[in-house]
């Protein structure tokens, strides 16, 4: 059989070979594109959630906060975490202690809380306020949404819709307070980071 | 015993046929596989010297007549801006062209299919699953990595896929250089979406950085898709081992990514007290440099690929065939 062969290849593979070969190929194309998106969704997670260790209250709560947000640790609020890149209003986690005596209601400090808020901010309103478990043990959780005004005239930018979650996590002589506040369109986005935030703090 | 076919067009062609590789050919197709295209290479780099001709015209115009659109002149402006690119090449392509064209159903097509992949596949997971404006800018190694991961694979494998799957396997796919051309065609089709998302998002566009903008987007597109072109124009007509397309795609990839990153570092500068905060001039000249370079690489890569075919055919003792039979 005289075959011509017309190139530096020489390997003379039958049609039937270089067919299954198409075919593997094919498949490996996808394959390497779903390692690469696999490998691209771990970056993703592995950016957007790596966290930062804390400790406040002489070493007494410490915990995990989010790296690339911005840390203030005062009196009240213990700690305050800001993402500075979320937009007009600063997604923030914030963490706080109140003195609760061991026969008190543990929602007395939320409402305190909401009272405080109420004067401060404008339209200021509960949504709802569940029992729920952390770590084996029972939470109060309040959901509240507030409108934000710069109040600053040399400032033009519309007022932000901000939703925010009090977690009271309650510890002997005190309750352990994290707030989670969001502009309402990206609250559910933010969410994980106060999950995550919950999940770490240990007093 | 199996019987011998053209791998094109899948007729007999008996146990003498040519083969490159592995794969035989009838004679007509051996010839077109071979074939040189000059006409691909004055269209690719009309197409560069076109984009940066309008570039400078839109430029010159606003420049002297103080030209100031908003509403919606504005965005019809950007509507006619975006598909510009793909206007010059289609032209510059057919212009060249004329002795044996493509034909234009199956450009148009390829580029449609771009588009249309761009717009429901590639936009929505690049923006919205990947959401890659929230956690890329965080760091320059997940800018660098995320971009070649998620932006060049996406994209680059979409446009590939647009070839693979819809013209490769058919009768007019039938020279090396048509992955280059088809790839060309799938990548301005999606640059086209890229650029009608960014100037309706918007709501119009700054003329002068937005024509820079939907420049740049279109030559790169258009060279990393051309790229990917190749490895397919190359695997279908030759021997080409298992990673030979999967290698092309990744490195298609890594250059969209790293352009990605590049043009990013590039156009964007510190605020100052006069504005700014983004230069798109940088972008261009690396879009230019880029696409200039792909398309002298692929050329030279084509030629050479075709003379070693005819080089080796000669040697053999066989008919090289001259043009198309």
């Amino acid at each position: 059989m005289s075959v011509s062969e017309g190139t530096r290849h020489s390997s003379g593979v039958s049609p039937t070979t270089a067919r299954r070969r198409d075919r593997w190929a094919d498949w490996a194309v996808i394959l390497l594109v779903v390692v690469a998106l696999g490998l691209g969704l771990l970056l993703r997670e592995m950016t957007l959630y790596r966290y930062d260790a804390f400790a406040v209250a002489d070493g007494d709560i410490s915990g995990r906060v989010p790296a690339n947000w911005l840390r203030e640790y005062g009196d009240d609020p213990l700690l305050r975490a800001r993402d500075p890149r979320s937009g007009a209003f600063n997604t923030a986690l914030l963490l706080r202690t109140r003195p609760l005596a061991a026969e008190m209601d543990p929602t007395l400090p939320l409402q305190s809380l909401a009272l405080e808020r109420a004067g401060a901010v404008t339209a200021y309103e509960t949504l709802e306020t569940d029992e729920v478990a952390v770590g084996g043990r029972t939470a109060i959780q309040r959901t509240f949404t507030y409108v934000q005004a710069d109040r600053n005239p040399y400032v033009d930018r519309l007022p932000v819709v901000v939703k925010g979650v009090d977690l009271a996590l309650q510890d002997e002589g005190r309750v352990v307070i994290v707030t989670y506040l969001a502009d309402v369109d990206t609250f559910d986005e933010g969410y994980r980071y106060f999950r995550d935030f919950v999940e770490s703090i240990e007093f | 015993m199996e019987e011998v076919t053209c791998c094109v067009c899948r007729r007999p062609v008996g146990a003498d046929a040519k083969r490159i590789g592995g794969r035989c050919f009838c004679a007509y197709h051996y010839a077109k596989a071979t074939q040189e295209r000059p006409s691909v290479w004055r269209a690719g780099l009309l197409q560069i010297v076109g984009l940066l001709a309008f570039v400078l015209l839109v430029e010159l115009v606003l420049g002297l007549t103080d030209l100031t659109l908003d509403g919606w002149p504005l965005l019809i402006a950007g509507i006619v801006l975006s598909v510009v690119p793909a206007l010059l090449w289609l032209f510059f392509f057919y212009q060249q062209d004329r002795l044996e064209p493509e034909p234009k159903g199956a450009v148009l097509g390829v580029f449609i299919l771009g588009a249309l992949l761009a717009q429901a596949l590639g936009i929505p997971l690049v923006e919205q699953v990947f959401d890659v404006r929230r956690w890329l800018p965080l760091g320059t190694w997940s800018h660098v990595l995320g971009s070649i991961l998620v932006i060049g694979f996406i994209q680059e494998f979409l446009k590939y896929a647009a070839v693979r799957y819809a013209i490769y396997p058919t009768l007019e796919f039938d020279e090396r250089v048509d992955g280059i051309v088809y790839g060309t065609a799938a990548g301005l089709g999606y640059a086209m979406v890229l650029n009608l998302g960014y100037v309706l998002d918007i709501g119009g566009v700054d003329l002068q950085a937005g024509v820079i903008r939907i420049v740049v987007t279109a030559l790169a597109q258009a060279s990393f898709a051309g790229l990917s072109g190749y490895f397919l124009g190359r695997a279908k007509f030759e021997d080409e081992p298992v990673w030979w397309l999967p290698g092309g795609l990744s490195l298609a990839a890594l250059l969209n990514g790293l352009f990605t990153y590049l043009r990013g570092e590039l156009t964007t500068t510190g605020l100052t007290l006069s504005g700014g905060g983004v230069n798109p001039w940088p972008g261009l000249v690396l879009a230019a440099v880029v696409a200039g370079a792909t398309f002298a690489l692929l050329s030279f890569l084509i030629r050479r690929a075709n003379r070693h075919t005819l080089a080796g055919a000669d040697a053999k003792g066989s008919v090289a065939p001259e043009g198309g039979v």
